[in-house]
């Protein structure tokens, strides 16, 4: 296949853009990844084109990492082109929301193929830049606030990449390629600044404020693309930014692991607090990027792993966009018209996958990973085990919300909506049979089935109404340090109880923000005084997740 | 007498003689004077076009009189010149046309477009100078030219601006007066050559240099709106669209910005610079320029002030750029030279549109504007991204090579995060903007309809220019390494000083 085909990732969907405006053309989004996905399935290996006019000098290629998340990527844009052909149509707001999906495709699936700093920075400022108009197209305040949020947090990423792609530049003599990389091993300061910009995008804990109210006021096609192919850019960029060399950054590899289990238990957590479905896949998402921080982590401490840990990285990115991608056009398509059977059934399906059961996606991407850790990673092997086990905890709340909203809308959803998405849940659902070696399947059963019994046991005990009973005493208990936090207050001279009350309130405003979501968010800040539950968890749960960190830190050191 | 002795007093000549034939026109005969304006462009812009032809392959083009021993006026092309004449010649034209549209049915036209001629004459003049003193005769003639411009509408405002301008611009340029003459006393005439020719005077006129370098800054430093001498600028917004665009793309403020590099690198060389410790200085008050600028744009409501103190902001740009030791960090300083011009002509295009089109003078009136005048907007949308230094468009080109330089030659530890609080300011004034115009609902009415929505969204002759500079911005960054971009020609001029 010719190269051009690679230039034309780029700028098919740019010029599909600049015919947004004209009338019926909203079918023409479908178009638009479909270079792409040419590329993906028939380029080979190693064609590049190169366009030294282009910027400062482009270099476009095709590697194997690179086919892994073109393929994934385009698809899932594939799929949420068709799902929103008539979901934002109406007049100028339509335009303006094809266009932003149209620039954001652009830049997402150029920087997959770019092979120098720019390109890549250039596709990542497109992207993150683009998906601003899609969060802010509902016009309502909260969409207009998450955006603006989400907007600060992108620009503060893409400031610190300019000057961490500055200064690898200028390492390297003003030369621009990847390929030039793995010679010298970056600065350190290169490195934070790599780490925190892209983390940024990937949703690190500490650096994930965005994401949740983000993913809840997107219409459903574009989150699904946040979710699953845009949030992926920021793992990209660590494999092509930071080559693990022989080794010399295996400290900041150790750092990336430990901020990686900090995700992954955060996301869980915080997750299992949600009340909103959106929410809550928002913070599974988080969870899933600590997953893939830790591969990363693992990459650059064991360098000897790093060609296998790469591959397993991008296809657990492949699983993880395209079911996640799944979940959220499932979940719009209920948004738009209600609970229906088959609609429960293909969430079900897809939140097990999620979870990493048997037979599914999941189980293969997780023995994928498993395998390509080196032998000393052992206790790595076992927390993926737990984040298994933790997911499909999550996931049952999950599937628990979906079926309490469930009021039937008169509306139906769109036919191309529904095609879309099934037609995404069948990829899902037969293609790791066809790319998975025998046993790589049946990962996960313990811990998975661990979990689905421990949801049905607290589903029945909440049905019987035994619940509170059971939890009384863990509320107490969890409840206990906050509530002699409150009394020791009082014993304290004037301005000391007026500082413990001032800590007090800033703590609830923090513990309102993490758990939005909740509802009586309002009832948390009424505190004072009253005997309001929710309180007790929020104090108690901190406590639970500073000491989890605490012994992640004492058993991975 | 040879084509190339003429070539240069020429390309002065193509704007000058159309000027003074305008003044003397009748207010009704607008044809003529299109005609007139046009055709002294068109001229130009082929003149100068050999004119890059021949400096690219090293033709000497010279024009000199002697108006008294020792003192020549001389109009000299050189890499440097060539680069602001392009730039100057490419955006009259684009300007003459809106000029045409913004003013239509204005009175005193032929005032106007007289002055704008000499005013454009004048810019060129200064941007062929061959030395110090012939510079300094077209820098004072620049304000003169401009005086009328400011004062145009002739109203308590304008006449107020105007003398506020005229007092700042023509104390600059006693300032620089004094300082040429004293270099000339000291040094003789002060011929722009590459590298400079002050380090050859002896060690004891050091001091004496400091203090010249220092009158030299400050004089051109008024209308390069270098902080604290920048008062004027934003009281100059009372003029026309037209006249702010021309000022703050082309003609005032570059001319400063221009002068800057020139007496840097064509007079005293800058690695002599660097050695009597005024680089620094500089710097500092480039540094301070760009942030100070900035922070006052966020508090604007006025669309054009908010864009006059980005002017202040950004041309200081340049002067970091220059005192930025090495090839690279000169690069970034003179190519944005060129890509400021682009992206500020731009954006003082569309307000003005917005202003003849809708009444919109304040960014609060900005709601929704995006749907009712989608092009013009379109081509704000990318000189805005570009001012913040989102690639592709040219502003990103200028800030790389500026972290690139500074990194480089040791100074990022002041220099990027200058650059980076300038970027983020930057998106704080004009994010806002984008936000309002293509993300909220318009109010029911606009401030004042004047231009209904046809099939144009606005008159052609206002709709283009902006159209063709945001597509010029655009390509500076796309294309900029492609062959005769800015950014090489810049590289050109970067090498011609080191010596490379």
């Amino acid at each position: 296949m010719n190269e051009i085909a690679l230039l034309l990732i780029w700028c098919w969907p740019l010029l599909l853009a600049t015919l947004a405006g004209l009338r019926h053309t909203g079918w023409m989004t479908v178009l638009a990844p479909l270079p792409a996905l040419a590329v993906a399935v028939a380029m080979p290996v190693g064609t590049s084109l190169s366009l030294p006019w282009l910027l400062l000098g482009t270099e476009l290629a095709l590697d194997e990492t690179g086919r892994t998340f073109l393929l994934f990527s385009s698809l899932l844009w594939l799929a949420a082109s068709l799902y929103g052909i008539r979901e934002t149509a109406a007049g100028h707001k339509g335009v303006r929301y094809r266009v932003f999906f149209l620039l954001a495709m652009a830049g997402n699936l150029g920087l997959i193929v770019a092979q120098d700093l720019l390109s890549f920075y250039l596709g990542f400022t497109l992207m993150g830049l683009a998906a601003y108009g899609l969060i802010a197209h509902p016009a309502t305040r909260r969409a207009r606030r998450a955006a603006r949020r989400y907007l600060v947090w992108t620009i503060a990423g893409e400031l610190l990449l300019f000057v961490a792609v500055v200064m690898l530049a200028m390492q390297h003599g003003g030369a621009l390629l990847f390929s030039m990389l793995s010679s010298m091993p970056p600065s350190d300061i290169a490195v934070a600044l790599l780490i925190t910009g892209f983390g940024i995008k990937l949703a690190l804990p500490g650096l994930h404020f965005w994401l949740p109210q983000a993913y809840a006021v997107t219409p459903a096609p574009a989150v699904a693309v946040l979710s699953g192919a845009m949030i992926k850019a920021g793992l990209l960029g660590w494999l092509r930014f930071l080559p693990p060399g022989d080794g010399e950054l295996a400290g900041w590899g150790q750092a990336l692991i430990m901020i990686g289990l900090t995700g992954i238990i955060l996301g869980l957590i915080l997750g299992l607090l949600q009340q909103q479905p959106r929410l809550l896949l928002g913070y599974s998402s988080i969870s899933k990027m600590g997953v893939l921080t830790l591969g990363m982590g693992a990459i650059l401490v064991w360098p000897g792993a790093a060609p296998a840990l790469v591959s397993a990285l991008a296809l657990y990115a492949a699983h993880h966009a395209l079911v996640k991608g799944g979940l959220f056009l499932g979940l719009g398509l209920i948004e738009r018209g209600g609970l229906r059977p088959w609609l429960l059934a293909g969430l079900a399906f897809l939140a097990i996958a999620l979870a990493g059961a048997p037979l599914t996606s999941g189980a293969l991407a997780k023995s994928v990973l498993t395998a390509s850790l080196p032998a000393e990673a052992g206790h790595l092997v076992s927390l993926l085990a737990l984040s298994a086990f933790g997911t499909t905890l999550l996931m049952a709340r999950f599937l628990l919300l979906v079926w309490r909203a469930r009021a039937r809308a008169d509306a139906s959803p769109a036919v191309e909506a529904i095609l879309a998405w099934i037609l995404l849940l069948g990829l899902i659902a037969t293609v790791p049979f066809f790319i998975a070696e025998t046993g790589q399947l049946f990962a996960n059963l313990l811990p998975v089935s661990l979990a689905v019994i421990i949801a049905a046991l607290a589903l029945a005990a909440a049905k019987l109404h035994t619940l509170p009973d059971v939890i009384r005493p863990v509320r107490h208990a969890t409840a206990m340090p906050v509530i002699h936090f409150r009394q020791a207050i009082r014993h304290l001279p004037g301005q000391w109880q007026t500082a413990g009350q001032q800590i007090q309130s800033s703590l609830h405003r923090v513990y309102a923000r993490l758990l939005q979501g909740l509802p009586d968010n309002q009832a948390v800040l009424r505190f004072p005084g009253g005997e309001n539950w929710r309180w007790q968890l929020a104090g108690g749960f901190w406590l639970t997740i500073g000491l989890s960190i605490l012994a992640a830190f004492i058993i991975a050191v | 007498m040879n084509w190339n002795t003429w070539l240069p007093v020429l390309v002065v000549a193509s704007s000058l003689l159309p000027g003074l034939i305008i003044f003397f026109l009748r207010e009704g005969s607008h044809r003529l004077r299109t005609v007139l304006n046009m055709a002294g462009a068109v001229l130009k812009l082929a003149l100068v076009g050999q004119l890059i032809w021949g400096v690219f392959h090293e033709q000497v083009y010279e024009s000199r009189w002697t108006l008294a021993p020792g003192l020549d006026l001389v109009l000299h092309a050189d890499t440097l010149s060539v680069l602001f004449v392009a730039l100057s010649t490419v955006l009259w034209l684009v300007t003459t046309v809106y000029a045409i549209g913004y003013l239509e049915n204005s009175p005193h036209r032929s005032r106007f477009f007289g002055f704008f001629s000499l005013c454009v004459s004048a810019t060129v003049g200064l941007a062929l100078a061959g030395n110090l003193f012939t510079f300094v005769i077209f820098y004072e003639l620049l304000t003169l030219a401009t005086y009328p411009l400011v004062a145009h509408r002739g109203t308590p405002e304008a006449m107020r601006g105007a003398r506020i301008y005229l007092t700042y611009t023509l104390g600059g340029g006693m300032l620089l007066l004094i300082g040429t003459v004293w270099l000339h006393v000291l040094a003789g005439p002060a011929v722009f050559v590459e590298g400079g020719t002050l380090h050859r005077l002896p060690e004891q006129y050091h001091p004496q240099l400091k203090m010249i370098f220092l009158l030299l800054i400050a004089g051109l430093g008024v209308k390069a709106a270098l902080v604290p001498l920048h008062g004027w600028l934003p009281q100059a917004m009372v003029a026309p669209a037209p006249v702010s665009a021309l000022l703050h793309a082309v003609a005032v403020v570059k001319a400063g910005a221009f002068g800057i590099v020139r007496v840097v690198y064509d007079v005293y060389g800058v690695n002599f610079t660097d050695q009597l410790g005024l680089l620094g200085i500089l710097g500092v008050v480039a540094a301070v320029t760009i942030i100070y600028g900035s922070v006052r744009a966020l508090y604007q409501d006025n669309l054009k002030k908010r864009l006059a103190w980005s002017t202040v902001s950004q041309v200081s740009y340049i002067a970091l750029g220059t005192a930025i030791l090495g090839p690279v960090g000169t690069v970034g300083g003179i190519v944005h030279l060129v890509h400021q011009g682009i992206m500020k002509i731009t954006l003082f295009f569309t307000a003005g549109n917005y202003a003849e089109t809708l009444g919109i003078h304040k960014v609060s009136e900005m709601n929704g504007v995006g749907r009712r005048m989608p092009a013009t907007t379109l081509a704000f949308t990318v000189a805005a991204l570009g001012m913040i230094g989102i690639p592709p468009v040219a502003g990103f080109v200028s800030k790389w090579y500026l972290g690139l330089g500074a990194l480089e030659a040791g100074m990022a530890a002041w220099v990027m995060p200058v650059l980076l609080a300038s970027s983020v300011l930057n998106a704080a004034y004009f994010l806002p903007i984008l936000h309002r115009a293509w993300f909220r609902d318009p109010a029911p009415a606009w401030p004042a309809e004047h231009l209904p929505a046809a099939r144009l969204e606005t008159h052609a002759a206002l709709l283009w220019p902006p159209v063709v500079t945001a597509t010029l911005a655009l390509a500076a960054g796309l294309l900029a390494a492609a062959p005769y971009s800015p950014l090489e020609w810049a590289s050109l001029i970067a090498q011609r000083e080191y010596g490379l």
